[in-house]
């Protein structure tokens, strides 16, 4: 009934990261095959960094050693952290407090868990203390995290991989240092973005179509596509190539084994899109209890229809 | 004496239709039947995968569900409808109003007589009209940007410019809130369909005043005209009349100039909620409902829900209720501009004095 087709059991046997195949599996049918992925991690400029009298010693660990490094690079015009304004950003402080939208299998939601609540009260509190803004709320507005940390609009900002490969062509002289995110009062998470290879339920050529995908998932050639833009291959022996050598990016490379991918449940996309276009208005005093309870209402709703 | 027939028979009607078939084809093929076909869609769950037609599972019949889920159903589809609907009632509410009043003041001063340099006024306010909507649209991004031009005049004199599109606050809120009504005050959890009374008496929020100044901006230049090749249709006799009784210019304006331009003003009135009930371009460039879906409009819902979420018979059922909605406006709107010296009496009036010369047949009596 859906609109792709499901060839997950035609390519099993390339090994795939157990997350990224739960991401991609529906009704127990691994539906296509995992393209890449990327994970967030903590990007520092390292002039501000040193210029403010911190050393690696005081990387943060912790979401009190992120609240201190924050507000000491917060000065003037700058401010210490920089974030995009969207759940794809701010759902990272719901999972290191050890909540998340649905559970595990999918058939819950637990939106208004007193973790995410804590996770949404985090971002609050250092937005309070000016410490942290959206990349919307800064003067002058950035169209993204990145863009905040390469105009010295932030001192740090949570991106993925991609932010190396943009850093390099748009700003070459920043200086930048990617290091784990801090933990949260539940643990190391981070948030995890995956493609897959999709093909058409309705296409005539879906065997040539497998081949190729049989092709495009090959160690060389996630490998190649990792080099030329920065995604990190989806299969255990091409993530272990990629940590060997690339071992500045260990940090987004871990990522994959504690990451939490996006969800993926079906009527979701309007559901993630309103509570993201209200999370946005956490720095102007939205009300995180409010905002999480409709994303519980509307979720179970969704999850009942589908 | 019997009226006679103006029947156009022959060949005269064949030429008739000749003439007039390729518009109705064209008509009929681009328009009607696409819209008989969304009425069809908009009563079914099509997915936009298969035939629409077809029956089967992914565009099953589904009678009214997607109407009364928009509704009565206590879900995203309905509180998503409501928020644009609300945010749209503003929209309209404060648009229309200023771009009627700017485009008339706009018309009479440009229609002075004694204004040097008109066509050039002309051009200069009719010009926004024919730009590009998106590059307007664009434009105002920069101008409202956090740091852009508007901030920047702002502190000029002093104020601190809010961030202008991730600003959610409703105006009547802050209004509100002047008085001391708090956030979310006791008296105002009455729920209509689904939404509380706070959240309907929140007026445009400050993101939605931008559109508004933009919406406004771009459309006065084409009423502006409409209006002036009314008021240069006036008959020059009544103003004099007018100014030879003594009456002040703001009188004249509101007694004589005002009421002649009744057609023209039903013109722009009814264009003005047509347009405004549509406005789509603004929306997808300037924010696509953000902040917190306060800038979100029916027709760009209509499009979301139909080309983001294959939800293809809601977004049909959004757009034909918008329809019903705009037809309602225009003629409780032609009701109300209709109710002035209605010509029935003057017709009376005037079959009364013809009786009284056909049954005396002399003179008006003294």
């Amino acid at each position: 009934m859906g609109n792709l087709y499901a060839y997950g059991d035609q390519v099993k046997s390339s090994n795939f990261l157990p997350s990224l195949v739960k991401t991609f599996t529906y009704k127990n049918t691994l539906q296509c095959a995992p393209k890449d992925y990327s994970t967030l991690a903590l990007a520092i400029n390292t002039d501000m960094w040193t210029a403010a009298g911190l050393t690696d010693a005081d990387i943060p660990t912790d979401w009190a050693g992120l609240e201190k490094v924050a507000k000491k690079l917060t000065k003037g015009k700058v401010t210490g952290l920089v974030i995009g304004n969207d759940i794809n950003r701010g759902d990272v402080f719901m999972k290191q407090a050890g909540g998340w939208v649905v559970s595990a299998d999918g058939k819950t939601m637990t939106a208004d868990s007193p973790q995410n609540l804590a996770g949404l009260m985090e971002i609050k509190k250092m937005m309070a203390a000016g410490s942290m803004k959206f990349n919307t709320d800064t003067k002058p507005a950035a169209g993204w995290g990145g863009e905040a940390l390469g105009k010295g609009i932030g001192a740090m900002t949570i991106e993925g991989n991609w932010l190396r490969g943009s850093l390099t062509k748009d700003y070459p002289n920043l200086k930048t240092k990617i290091v784990s995110l801090p933990a949260g009062p539940a643990g190391k998470a981070t948030l995890m973005f995956s493609n897959c290879w999709g093909i058409a339920a309705k296409s005539t050529h879906q065997k040539q179509a497998v081949d190729l995908v049989k092709f495009l998932i090959t160690v060389d050639q996630q490998l190649a596509f990792a080099k030329a833009f920065g995604p990190m291959p989806s299969t255990v022996e091409g993530i272990a190539k990629f940590k060997a050598r690339y071992p500045q990016d260990a940090a987004v490379a871990a990522g994959g084994d504690y990451g939490q991918g996006p969800v993926n449940l079906p009527g979701f996309d309007p559901v993630m899109s309103a509570f993201s276009s209200k999370m946005a208005t956490l720095g102007k005093g939205g009300d995180a209890k409010a905002m999480l309870a409709d994303l519980q209402k509307n979720g179970t709703a969704a999850i009942a229809a589908g | 004496m019997a009226k006679r027939r103006t029947n156009i028979h022959g060949r005269e009607g064949i030429a008739g239709w000749v003439f007039t078939a390729p518009a109705i084809v064209i008509l009929g093929v681009f328009l009607l039947v696409p819209i008989l076909m969304a009425l069809w869609v908009s009563m079914t769950n099509w997915t936009g995968n298969v035939d629409p037609f077809g029956g089967g599972p992914n565009a099953a019949f589904v009678g009214a569900k997607n109407y009364s889920s928009l509704f009565l159903s206590d879900g995203l589809a309905r509180s998503d409808f409501m928020q644009s609907l609300g945010n749209t009632f503003y929209y309209v509410l404060l648009v229309v109003p200023l771009q009627t009043a700017t485009s008339l003041l706009l018309a009479l001063i440009v229609n002075d007589r004694f204004l040097k340099g008109k066509s050039f006024f002309r051009t200069a306010f009719y010009f926004p009209s024919v730009t590009s909507s998106i590059a307007i649209s664009t434009v105002f991004l920069f101008l409202f940007s956090n740091t852009g031009a508007v901030n920047g005049l702002l502190k000029l004199l002093g104020i601190d410019g809010p961030e202008w599109f991730s600003d959610s606050r409703g105006l009547l809120h802050l209004f509100f809130g002047l008085f001391g009504a708090g956030e979310n005050p006791d008296w105002a959890q009455g729920q209509i369909f689904g939404r509380s009374l706070w959240d309907w008496l929140s007026g445009p929020s400050v993101a939605m005043c931008v559109i508004i100044f933009l919406a406004v901006w771009t459309t006065t230049g084409t009423f502006m005209l409409m209006f002036l090749a009314a008021l240069q249709d006036l008959p020059v006799e009544v103003d004099e009349a007018a100014m030879m009784d003594g009456v002040s210019p703001w009188q004249k304006l509101r007694l004589v100039t005002v009421p002649m331009l009744k057609p023209a003003l039903f013109l722009v009135i009814t264009l003005g909620v047509i347009g405004t009930w549509q406005v789509f371009d603004q929306i997808y460039v300037m924010g696509k409902g953000a902040p917190a879906g306060t800038t979100m409009t029916p027709a760009f819902l209509s499009y979301n829900t139909s080309f983001k979420s294959n939800g293809w018979g809601s977004g049909a059922a959004m757009a034909f209720i918008v329809f019903l909605i705009i037809v309602l406006l225009t003629r409780w709107q032609r009701r109300l501009m209709r109710d002035d010296k209605p010509p029935g009496r003057l017709r009376k009036t005037l079959r009364a004095v013809d009786l009284m010369h056909s049954n005396h047949g002399t003179g008006p009596t003294p």
